[in-house]
């Protein structure tokens, strides 16, 4: 064993040792926080000072020259970093454009670029800057060093400073983006990724789409969804040069692209009217002819969903054509692609997949044909109240209360509108058991006289629900038409009503 | 029988001795790593921010499922904040464990909720939900009541109806950061491997300043418990935690607020019904299935998503949930003991389960028979003064560093102590937490193993406070300054 004395030296050692340690950490802790309060106090002053004239170069109110007159030299970090945490307001295009011209006469954008390209820096900002309006430059790579380049710890400055350059006008940002992508950290890729998403500069597509190919044919560090959240940010227009990978070999790039398509559809649709004339011949033809007759399910089920911005006759057939499909992912993507009302003719053939053999479908098109409001709805409440299949119709069931539709239907009931259709959608809630609602909006009609008629209508076998509200009904006043509340219950069937029950 | 008895005690100093190296050696790796990491990530997180998923559509959508036993003061309030967060697209489903006071009335009556009939599909065997409430205006938000089957049984429910590929399971009485899940989901979306379990960052809200189900000022709480669990939480969660996932071998997300993944947990068969701590028992599950059926898989934890949580206020409560935890974790370890020292299962299998199950687990015993014992081996002469004395300043000033490793990291991230006087308390409390509070936390988990042992498995309720019911005034807005450095 060791000797007592070696032991006590140890312990005297490793005693002193952790209590130099969190001295040290304690001493870290207090200069960082007097280093960052020191900072931002400075960078205060200086954007208090420099807020001016950066705020009128940017509005265009004032020349470059002039401006860097005002700016005067900057001394250090926190000054530079209240410049371009200032210009990094400008949200408006030429603001940015002016932004950029800005922050690389400062140095700033010098400065990024070294930081995240090294030694090419210089001929990097060069093209930048050169190259405006122009294809972008053949990107170049530089394998020395890149065992330690991948460290995290040398990665986070590059992509902390590419997301900087990143923030440049992009005619400008995309060039120091597309060389980012050849670096060998992925947190520097990905932020390159990100950004010329965040840019939609058309010519980046390219670049965006063989980062798509590399990460399915080949993988790639920066992930699927990383490459196809960036991709969704362009428009229409500007995915020409997707048209050859619609047709490419491997079946999940074809995928992965006509999922893209259908997400910028989806976008672009929300922002406004969105119609066949957005797409050109050669994609429409593609779509039509090559995706929706695809061999893989997926790449169908997609094209569906691009299909429904054509609106005209071709997608028609082809939407018709694709609800029939064998594929159970196809046909519900078919499903929800003709919830437009250009697709009204196709009602029948939702109705049909009411009935699918899965869930989803069914689901999918109940919410479809409620969103063909009224003809969709219309005809989704004659099949309801007429169908025997049981799963159609508690998919019905469960959507019509979702989506608060039964209060509609006891509203227009009240008013007298549609009541042979609507009594006999309420009696088939009430028999299939979907009562809870129901009873709650019959509960809230004003008038005692029009819940007592309801519910002689419905002729209900009633559950204890509406035995309360009944009683409710008619205990306040138990005289006159209140009286007749409770008894109307126990009435046996009313022939005047069959003809609800049959619609 | 002194040749015995000082024999006894040379054999007790000599495995403490060793298992205070081994876990001395362990708790310094995970620190360096995390130093190294959690700041790092902390850069990249503060400045890139995360806007680009909040408008993504290819952000997956997200289930919150928010368990709820006897939890009428909070309820309300968490599910608004759910419904709050900023995230592309969330459904809420609340469900009320058959709670004996009025939570699902508060929920009803504060959303306006309506009964309705939904098709149940049962994925995960659970007990039947009773009634389904929804209002049709709030189309994210959905109260599911059922009798009580335990918080497993009442996550398997939400699990069944939840409609989205990721789900996030919530305390009902926790706050999540309006961010926070754009945040856990980040990783998910970057990973190019299925991302199964994305866990943030939980801390004590106990002494910060809420409203409206935010944290508005973030402060130290007033009493020396509130504050030892403060230090305890910032070192379990910023070097622990990051610590082991950087060896790719996590194995605990905290279940009040975990991102996880619908099918894998599926497949899992859902969350077990027969343990006190699904949370680990469902981390153990995930990796055991996923690397016997051969698949790819990532779990992530991550600093900045942050949930707030209230800490127990007295000794009662505390040692009630730190049985409830040891208890569970023992369960873990030996229902998943073919995991340990197991190659099949990469470094979960080699590192965190035996570091786990030996230190954590059962080091507790160990930990507790030493201070025990330590003063009678004392008495006896097996140990000279001075070395007992050195023995016990190194184990105090060794727990410090790491404290103080730890507080080091919460001041790099983003959700800091702004005011120089609570980092003055933290900083003294990194000693005082060593001093007692660690020493009491050691025999709480030590009756948990012993639980375990005699078999005494039930679940022991801590009763929270409530925000609700301990907000303080509510303090001005932070300057944007201010918040934009926080």
């Amino acid at each position: 064993m060791f000797p007592i004395e070696f032991v006590a030296a140890f312990l005297g050692w490793m005693i002193a040792l952790t209590l130099v340690v969190a001295a040290s950490f304690q001493v870290i802790l207090l200069w960082r926080r007097s280093v960052r309060a020191r900072y931002f106090q400075r960078k205060d002053g200086a954007m208090a000072r420099l807020a001016q004239p950066v705020e009128r170069f940017l509005s265009g109110a004032a020349d470059l020259a002039s401006t860097m007159r005002l700016l005067g030299p900057l001394r250090d970090e926190a000054e530079r970093d209240a410049v371009a945490e200032m210009a990094g307001r400008a949200h408006h295009p030429e603001a940015i454009a002016r932004r950029s011209r800005l922050l690389w006469r400062t140095g700033h954008v010098h400065r990024w670029a070294e930081a995240a390209f090294g030694r090419q820096a210089d001929a990097i900002v060069q093209a930048a800057f050169a190259q405006v309006g122009t294809q972008i430059p053949r990107v170049f790579a530089n394998a020395r060093m890149n065992v330690l380049r991948r460290r995290r710890i040398f990665a986070v400055p590059r992509a902390l400073a590419l997301h900087e350059l990143g923030r440049l006008a992009p005619a400008h940002a995309s060039v120091f983006l597309a060389h980012a992508l050849r670096d060998p950290s992925v947190y520097v890729r990905r932020r390159a990724v990100e950004c010329m998403g965040e840019n939609a500069y058309p010519e980046s597509v390219p670049y965006l789409l063989e980062e798509l190919r590399r990460a399915v044919e080949e993988g790639n560090d920066v992930s699927l969804r990383t490459i196809k959240s960036a991709l969704v940010r362009f428009r229409i227009v500007d995915m020409e040069p997707f048209l050859p990978f619609f047709r490419h070999p491997t079946q999940r790039m074809r995928f992965f692209v006509i999922d893209t398509l259908r997400e910028i559809c989806h976008r672009a649709a929300k922002g406004g009217l969105l119609g066949g004339s957005a797409f050109s011949a050669a994609m429409r033809q593609v779509v039509l002819e090559d995706c929706a007759r695809d061999e893989f399910a997926d790449v169908r089920a997609r094209a569906a969903g691009v299909i429904r911005h054509f609106q005209d006759a071709a997608a028609m057939r082809a939407l018709h054509t694709l609800l029939q499909d064998e594929n159970e992912y196809v046909r519900l993507h078919s499903v929800r692609a003709c919830a437009h009302i250009f697709y009204k003719p196709l009602i029948p053939e939702l109705l049909q997949r009411v009935t699918d053999v899965r869930w989803r479908v069914r689901e999918a098109a109940v919410k479809g044909l409620l969103d063909l409001a009224p003809q969709g709805q219309e005809q989704l409440y004659h099949f309801f109240a007429t169908s025997r299949d049981k799963y159609a119709c508690e998919q019905t069931a469960e959507e019509l209360e979702s989506r608060g539709l039964i209060r509609n239907l006891v509203a227009d009931l009240a008013q007298g509108r549609a009541v042979v259709l609507h009594l006999a959608v309420c009696r088939k809630l009430l028999d299939m058991g979907f009562t809870s609602m129901l009873i709650t909006e019959l509960s809230r009609i004003a008038r005692p006289e029009l819940q007592i008629s309801f519910t002689e209508a419905l002729q209900l076998a009633p559950p204890e629900e509406v035995m309360a509200v009944l009683r409710e009904v008619a205990e306040p006043h138990p005289e006159g038409e209140h009286a007749g509340a409770l008894q109307l219950l126990y009435r046996g069937p009313q022939p005047e009503l069959a003809e609800a029950r049959t619609v | 029988m002194r040749s015995l008895l000082v024999h006894f005690f040379d054999y007790v100093n000599a495995v403490v001795l060793v298992y205070f190296i081994v876990s001395a050696a362990v708790y310094t790796t995970l620190m360096f790593i995390s130093l190294y990491t959690v700041t790092l990530h902390s850069r990249i997180a503060r400045r890139l921010g995360y806007g680009n998923l909040g408008d993504s559509p290819v952000t997956p959508p997200v289930t919150l499922i928010i368990p709820a036993y006897n939890e009428e003061d909070a309820i309300v309030q968490t599910a608004s904040a759910m419904l709050e967060l900023n995230y592309p697209e969330k459904e809420v489903i609340v469900v009320d464990d058959g709670s004996t006071d009025h939570t699902a009335m508060r929920m009803v009556q504060h959303f306006k909720l309506q009964r309705v009939e939904r098709v149940y599909r049962e994925f995960i065997p659970a007990q039947r939900p009773l009634v389904f409430y929804l209002n049709p205006e709030i189309p994210g938000l959905l109260l599911v009541s059922k009798e009580n089957g335990g918080k497993s049984d009442a996550l398997n429910v939400g699990i069944n109806i939840a409609r989205s590929p990721y789900f996030c399971t919530v305390d009902a009485d926790s706050i999540i950061e309006k961010d926070a899940l754009l945040r856990l989901m980040a990783p998910v979306v970057h990973s190019n491997v299925n991302t199964v379990v994305s866990g943030g960052v939980v801390r004590i809200a106990n002494g910060s300043t809420m409203d409206k189900a935010m944290v508005r000022q973030i402060a130290m709480p007033k009493t020396w418990l509130e504050r030892c669990q403060v230090v305890e939480y910032i070192r379990t969660f910023l070097f622990g935690r990051p610590g082991w996932n950087s060896l790719g071998a996590t194995f605990i997300c905290s279940g009040a607020f975990c991102l996880l993944n619908k099918e894998a947990v599926i497949q899992a068969g859902g969350f077990s019904r027969d343990t006190v701590t699904e949370d680990i028992d469902m981390i153990a599950k995930l990796h055991r299935d996923l690397k016997e059926k051969g698949r790819k898989y990532r779990m992530v934890f991550t600093t900045d998503p942050v949930c707030w949580t209230e800490a127990p206020h007295d000794l009662g409560t505390l040692a009630k949930q730190r049985r409830r935890w040891q208890l569970g974790l023992m369960q873990t370890v030996m229902r998943h003991d073919k995991m340990i020292f197991n190659p099949r299962f990469g470094a979960t299998g080699m590192l965190s389960m035996p570091f786990h199950a030996y230190v954590e687990a059962l080091g507790c015993v160990i930990e507790a028979v030493g201070t025990l014992l330590l003063p009678f081996s004392l008495f006896f002469s097996s140990m000279p003064l001075w070395f007992f004395a050195m023995v016990i300043l190194l184990a105090v000033s060794y727990g410090t560093v790491l404290s103080m490793a730890s507080v080091l990291l919460a001041d790099a991230t983003v959700r800091r102590y702004p005011r120089y006087r609570d980092l003055w308390i933290l900083m003294a409390y990194t000693l005082f937490e060593n001093l007692g509070y660690r020493q009491i936390i050691t025999f709480y988990r030590a009756q948990g193993v012993l639980q375990y042992f005699t078999g005494k498995h039930k679940w022991e309720v801590v009763k929270h406070g409530g925000f609700a019911a301990r907000a303080q005034a509510a303090a001005p807005e932070p300057r944007p300054v201010e918040a934009a450095r926080a």
